[in-house]
């Protein structure tokens, strides 16, 4: 065990360490932007609540936003070892610990403001929470107060999970129906053995179902992009566009996950709901956007069954696989003033435009109290500029006077005017 | 007193409404439905309107934001948008 502790917990501070590099590096993405300034119309409240909370302690910048992630994802790799506690021993817990902090994806993702890493956590919770109450109902013990503090936690974290994004419901509603599966097989009826778990989940999907349903921000975007990248239509492709992406950022892991699937899947019959929680992650990319990189993040869970198939192999095993999954790691996002290279993950492989120009940008904007733009903005575009941002898209500007931020080298015909300022990606005219 | 969206003209009006605020180069993600009501002849959607940025965290400044439309037996004028700051 001393061997196996010397191997595991190095791996564990790494990837914690890993997920405090670089974090200002990226420019702020669209989303992130949004987030951080806290208003979506397609998004409940708290995951963005997070985010106000840093920036109103620490300050608003990039940093202050992306700490939240961190957090939460450091936080996830505790609730993975918790997670496997609650079926198996402490060695198998501790190695799933130990790929969860070194995933290479969900090490990208917690260093940046996007609200997957809080929702991956949250249900983490929800899972553990439901092994717990699950566990204690089973049990039919006399512990109350215990039994009644588990569905408590059950409940908080369930909602949590539903009031982070919306496609937070998801895992609760799943678990619901697998609750409601198990009564059926076991041919008892709800209301006995499930009946706290099925009524806890119940509620807890309630506050969000009213929240959306008096939220017309969420169904615009719904059928915005529910034609076309939300669903199953194309299912090959999907596929095929997920299969590929996986590969690309994770290869090693794809293969230790498939291995470990023919066992985990065929006999986890009395743990099912960490095959939902790990299926929901993988059904995620694929029902909503199989070429969105950040539904990667919640494949973290995928170190729960590898754990186990690892704990199958001969010892000799571990250390071969783990030190394999620390190149990876390293080659896509390890510190970039070392490892930058031709696998280094996109957003570093070269400093941010925003983040290198807005300065100069703000100064030529000195004086000026709202400047339009021109061309299909970003979110981003608000967080970096000082004036108040008008989107010209849609504007009648025949006669506008005024600034325009033209993004592109070209200027807009409805912008011509003194050019103020011209590099490669932006042009700013005065009319 | 109306129960706005179970009223066909305002689900009618609704979209042209949303224009007009883009039309003013509002980010919509800014904007909050706070009322609807019928005022002579016409339907007044009435949004608060809160310009975010890293600048402006501090001290958000909410404006009201009014856009009139003409009800469907009126004839058509031009619709206003008016900022109430």
């Amino acid at each position: 065990m001393n061997r196996f502790n010397s191997i595991i917990w190095p791996i564990i501070i790494l990837g914690i360490i890993l997920r405090l590099t670089d974090v200002a590096f990226p420019d702020f993405a669209t989303d992130e932007a949004q987030f951080a300034l806290g208003a979506s119309a397609a998004q409940p409240p708290i995951g963005m609540f997070f985010f106000w909370l840093s920036q109103t302690i620490f300050g608003a910048s990039i940093i202050s936003a992306r700490a939240v992630s961190i957090v939460f994802g450091i936080a996830t790799i505790y609730l993975i070892y918790q997670i496997v506690l609650t079926f198996s021993d402490k060695k198998v817990a501790l190695t799933a610990a130990a790929f969860a902090s070194i995933f290479p994806t969900h090490i990208i993702f917690s260093k940046l403001a996007y609200l997957s890493v809080p929702l991956c956590f949250a249900w983490a919770l929800t899972t553990l929470m439901f092994l717990k109450a699950r566990k204690q109902n089973n049990k039919l013990t006399n512990k109350r107060i215990n039994g009644a503090s588990n569905m408590i936690g059950l409940y908080l974290a369930a909602t949590l999970s539903t009031f982070i994004k919306t496609q937070g419901l998801l895992l609760p509603f799943l678990l619901l129906i697998g609750v409601i599966i198990e009564s059926i097989k076991n041919k008892k009826p709800l209301l006995t053995i499930n009946y706290s778990l099925f009524t806890i989940l119940f509620l807890s999907l309630i506050p969000i179902t009213l929240y959306i349903l008096t939220s017309p921000g969420i169904g615009a975007t719904l059928t915005l992009y529910g034609g076309n990248m939300y669903g199953i239509s194309g299912i090959f492709e999907r596929m095929l566009t997920l299969l590929k992406l996986w590969w690309h950022l994770i290869p090693i892991i794809f293969i230790l996950f498939i291995l470990s699937s023919k066992f985990y899947f065929l006999s986890s019959k009395n743990n099912w709901p960490t095959t939902i929680l790990i299926i929901t992650g993988v059904l995620l990319g694929l029902t909503l956007g199989p070429a969105h990189e950040y539904y990667t993040t919640y494949l973290v869970y995928w170190s729960i069954p590898i754990a186990l198939l690892l704990n199958r192999m001969k010892p000799c095993w571990t250390p071969v696989i783990l030190t394999l999954i620390v190149i990876n790691t390293l080659l896509l996002t390890g510190p970039r003033s070392v490892f930058l290279n031709g696998r280094t993950y996109k957003l570093y492989q070269k400093e941010g435009y925003w983040n290198t120009h807005a300065d100069q940008i703000n100064d030529v904007l000195k004086g000026v109290d709202e400047v339009i733009v021109m061309g299909h903005p970003g979110h981003h575009i608000r967080w970096y500029l000082e004036p108040r941002v008008l989107v010209g898209k849609n504007m009648d500007l025949i006669n506008r006077k005024g600034t325009f931020l033209n993004l592109g080298k070209e200027i807009q015909l409805e912008a011509v005017g003194e050019v103020l300022y011209d590099d490669e990606k932006v042009v700013i005219t005065r009319k | 007193m109306m129960i706005p969206f179970l009223d066909s003209e305002v689900r009618a009006k609704a979209p042209q409404a949303i224009e007009n605020l883009r039309k003013e180069g509002v980010w919509m993600v800014n904007t909050k439905l706070k009322s609807v009501s019928r005022e002579g002849g016409e339907i007044c959607f009435q949004f608060e309107h809160s310009y975010t940025s890293k600048f402006l965290r501090a001290v958000p400044r909410p404006s009201s934001l009014v856009t009139c439309l003409p009800t469907g037996d009126q004839r058509p004028v031009t619709s206003d948008t008016n900022y109430h700051e």
